[in-house]
C-alpha cells in the first residue's frame, strides 16, 4: 500500500528521469557525431579561353556539432591501376586559374553555407582537359578531453574541366591488353581483363560492353561493365569476374567501348562456351583417345623397336 | 500538247542516258531511277536539267498522267502508309542521376517490327542530338540508331548517358516500319538531371582508448567508428583512412600495426590497427578484412590513405545512409612508457568517377 502510494507520488518524476536516461545515455558528452553534406559533389565545367566561370557549392552541417572548415585545392590523381604517369596532365595549370571564396567557414549546427569556385583561364590556353580536386577539411573542435585522438571527416570533390570541350565529341581511345577467354564454362566465373587507354586530350567516360553472338543460331546476349572516366594520356583497368549461362556453342565475342558521338572501339574474338567442366574433360580425353588410335600403329611399332630392337 | 510530248520524250531519253551512265543507287526499275529521295519529298536532285525537272512527292499519287500515244509518265511512288506518330516518350530520373536519364518509348500501337529514332536536346531542340545505339549522344542519326522497341529496352526503357548535370533534357521519338514510312516526331517528353550530392558522417569526433595496463593485457579492441555515407554518385564512393602520425606521447610512439591494407592479418604483436566490416572492399580481395575472422591493418600516414569502406556502383537508387564500421585495436608492450598517446585520424570520402 505504501509502495503504491510512493509509486503514485513519484510517477511523474520517474517518467522524467526515465526519458532523461534514454536520451542521455547513448550520447557521450565527449564524443559527438560530425557530418557534412556537399552539393555538387562532382564538378564538371566547360571552359573558354579568357572567360571567367563560377560555380556555387553548398556545404551543410547535418549534425549538432559546430564544424569549422577549410577549403583547399589539389591536383586530381587517377584513382586506378595506372602504371604510367600522366604526361598530358595540366592539373597544376587549373590550380593557377582557380580561386575559392571564402576559404574558411564555420558551420553552426544544421547550417548551410555557400562558397564560390571561380575559374579564370588565360586568353591563350591550350585546348584540352584540366583537372583538380576541392578538399573540404573539417577542423573538428577538440573534445573536452584533449587527450583523446581526433576523428575527422573530410570530403574530396573532383573537378573536371575542358577548354573548348564540345558537348558531343568522339575520343581517341583504344582497348589494350584484352584478356578474354577462348573457352568459358557455363555458370562458372571467368576473369575478364582489359585496359582502356585514352589517347585524346579530353577525359571521357568509358562504357565497356561485352556481347556474344552464336555463330550458328545467331542467339545473342550482352553485358555491361562498370563505367569509368579515363583521363587524357592514361589508361584504366577492368578486371571483372564474368559468368555466362547461355547455351553451349561457339560465339563471336565482341568487347566494345563507347568513345562518344556514337562511335565505338571493338575487340573481337571467338569463344567456346562449354556446358560444364566435365564436358571439357570428356572432350579432352576423347581427343587424346582419338590421337592415340590414329597413332597407335606407329606407337606399337616404336615400342616393338625399343623392346625387341626390331 | 505536241511541245509537251517532245519535252517528255527528251526527258525520258535524258533519264535513260543518265541511268545507264551512272551507278544505280536509288529505287529503280530497268528504265528509271529515283536519284534522291527522302521522307516527305523526293526527286529534288539529280532529276533535273536547266529547263525541265521531274519532281515527285513521295506519298502522293501521280494525279493526271502525262502521256501521248507512245509514251507516258506513270504514277509517282504509290504512297506507303506512314507509321503512327508515337506518343511522347516517358522520360524520368529515377535515381537522381546527374549525367543520365531514363526514357521509355511509347509505341502508339505501331507493329512490333517498327523501329524508333530518339532525338534529345538540352534547349528544346534549338540544338538537336540523337541517342545512339550505344545509348550515348551523337550529332548524326544513323540507320543503326533506329532500333526496335525491344532493343530500346521495352518497358524497362533505356538510360541515355553523357548529359550535363542540373539540366532539363527534351526527348522526342519518330517511328519507321519499312522504307518510306517514317512518321513525324512525337511531342516532347522531358526530365531534369540532378546535382551530384554527398553526405558523410562519422559517429564520433574522438576516440578514447582504455587505460592500458596489465589488467587488460595492455589491450583495447572495443572502440569503433561508424562511417555513414549518402550519395547519388553513379559509381558509388570510397572512404580512405589515414593518421597524421602514429599514436604519440612526448617523444614516444605506439607504432601503426605492421600489416597492410591489401594484406591484413589476424592480430599478433603490438601496435595500433584497424579493421573494417566492408566485405567487398576495393584495393584487393574484397573480404580480406573479414574472411576467416577479424583481420587488422595499420593506418598509413600518406595522403589520401588506404580504402577502408566503399560502395561500388553503378547505383540503381541513390545510396542512403550506407554504413560501415571501422573497429580499432591497440596493444602495447608492457615496457611502453606511460603517458597520454594520441593522434588525428582522417577519413576522406571521394565520390567515384
Amino acid at each position: 500500500m505504501i509502495i503504491n502510494r510512493i509509486i503514485k507520488k513519484y510517477f511523474v518524476l520517474n517518467i522524467v528521469i526515465g526519458i532523461f536516461l534514454i536520451i542521455c545515455i547513448p550520447v557521450s558528452a565527449q564524443e559527438k557525431r560530425v557530418g557534412i553534406q556537399v552539393s555538387p559533389a562532382i564538378i564538371s565545367l566547360s571552359l573558354s579561353p579568357g572567360k571567367t566561370i563560377s560555380q556555387t557549392i553548398k556545404i551543410s552541417n547535418i549534425t549538432e556539432t559546430q564544424i569549422p572548415m577549410r577549403l583547399s585545392t589539389y591536383d586530381l590523381q587517377s584513382p586506378d591501376d595506372d602504371t604510367t604517369p600522366l604526361p598530358l596532365s595540366r592539373a597544376s595549370e587549373l590550380l593557377k586559374w582557380l580561386t575559392i571564396s571564402p576559404k574558411d567557414i564555420v558551420l553552426g549546427p544544421h547550417e548551410t553555407k555557400e562558397i564560390t569556385l571561380t575559374i579564370q583561364p588565360p586568353n591563350v590556353v591550350r585546348t584540352g582537359g584540366y583537372y583538380a580536386t576541392l578538399y573540404l577539411e573539417s577542423l573538428v573542435i577538440q573534445s573536452a578531453n584533449i587527450n583523446n585522438s581526433r576523428v575527422i571527416p573530410n570530403i574530396l570533390i573532383p573537378i573536371f574541366t575542358g577548354v573548348n570541350l564540345a558537348p558531343v565529341k568522339s575520343h581517341e581511345a583504344e582497348i589494350i591488353s584484352p584478356q578474354l577467354p577462348f573457352i568459358m564454362v557455363r555458370d562458372t566465373n571467368t576473369q575478364i581483363l582489359f585496359n582502356v587507354a585514352n589517347n585524346d586530350i579530353f577525359h571521357f567516360s568509358a562504357q565497356p560492353k561485352l556481347a556474344f553472338q552464336n555463330i550458328i543460331s545467331r542467339e545473342d546476349f550482352n553485358s555491361k561493365f562498370e563505367e569509368k572516366i579515363v583521363f587524357p594520356g592514361k589508361s584504366r583497368k577492368w578486371n571483372v569476374p564474368f559468368k555466362v549461362s547461355q547455351n553451349p556453342g561457339i560465339y563471336k565475342e565482341i568487347l566494345s567501348i563507347s568513345v562518344g558521338n556514337g562511335l565505338q572501339k571493338q575487340h573481337t574474338q571467338y569463344v567456346f562456351i562449354a556446358p560444364s567442366i566435365w564436358t571439357m574433360i570428356f572432350i579432352f580425353i576423347s581427343i587424346l583417345i582419338f590421337i592415340f588410335i590414329q597413332l597407335r600403329k606407329n606407337i606399337v611399332r616404336a615400342i616393338r623397336a625399343i623392346i625387341f630392337n626390331e | 500538247m505536241k511541245k509537251n510530248s517532245i519535252y517528255i520524250f527528251f526527258i525520258i531519253i535524258y533519264g535513260v542516258v543518265l541511268c545507264s551512265s551512272q551507278v544505280i543507287a536509288g529505287p529503280s526499275n530497268s528504265t528509271y531511277e529515283i536519284k534522291q529521295y527522302g521522307f516527305g519529298t523526293g526527286g529534288s536532285e539529280g532529276t533535273s536539267n536547266g529547263s525541265v525537272s521531274i519532281n515527285a512527292i513521295v506519298g502522293e499519287d501521280g494525279g493526271t498522267n502525262g502521256n501521248n500515244g507512245t509514251q507516258s509518265l506513270g504514277d509517282g511512288l504509290i504512297f506507303t502508309q506512314q507509321t503512327h506518330v508515337p506518343p511522347p516518350p516517358t522520360v524520368t530520373n529515377p535515381s537522381s542521376y546527374y549525367d543520365r536519364l531514363k526514357f521509355v518509348i511509347n509505341t502508339g500501337n505501331n507493329p512490333s517490327d517498327t523501329t524508333y529514332a530518339v532525338a534529345i536536346s538540352p534547349d528544346n531542340f534549338v540544338t538537336t542530338y540523337y541517342v545512339q545505339n550505344d545509348n550515348t549522344l551523337g550529332t548524326t542519326l544513323g540507320n543503326e540508331d533506329r532500333q526496335l522497341y525491344s532493343t530500346w529496352g521495352g518497358t524497362n526503357g533505356t538510360i541515355v548517358s553523357g548529359l550535363n548535370q542540373d539540366t532539363t533534357y527534351y526527348l522526342k521519338v519518330k517511328a519507321m516500319q519499312g522504307a518510306y514510312t517514317e512518321s513525324q516526331y512525337s511531342q516532347n517528353g522531358s526530365a531534369t538531371t540532378s546535382v551530384p550530392s554527398l553526405t558523410f558522417q562519422v559517429s564520433s569526433d574522438s576516440i578514447s582508448f582504455d587505460n592500458l595496463n596489465s589488467g587488460n593485457s595492455h589491450t583495447d579492441n572495443t572502440k569503433s567508428t561508424t562511417l555513414t555515407t549518402s550519395t547519388n554518385a553513379y559509381n558509388g564512393y570510397i572512404v580512405y583512412g589515414r593518421v597524421i602520425n602514429p599514436l604519440t606521447y612526448d617523444t614516444f610512439t605506439i607504432p601503426n600495426y605492421s600489416s597492410t591494407n591489401s594484406s591484413p592479418s589476424t592480430w599478433a604483436g603490438y601496435g595500433f590497427g584497424y579493421s573494417t566490416d566492408d566485405t567487398s572492399l576495393t584495393g584487393g580481395t574484397g573480404n580480406r578484412f573479414t574472411n576467416g575472422g577479424v583481420k587488422y591493418a595499420g593506418f598509413v600516414t600518406t595522403s589520401p590513405g588506404d580504402p577502408v569502406a566503399d560502395y561500388s556502383g553503378p547505383i540503381s537508387t541513390p545510396l542512403s545512409n550506407d554504413q560501415h564500421i571501422i573497429s580499432y585495436q591497440v596493444k602495447t608492450d608492457p615496457s611502453q612508457p606511460a603517458g597520454m598517446y594520441k593522434t588525428s585520424l582522417l577519413y576522406i570520402v571521394v565520390p567515384q568517377f
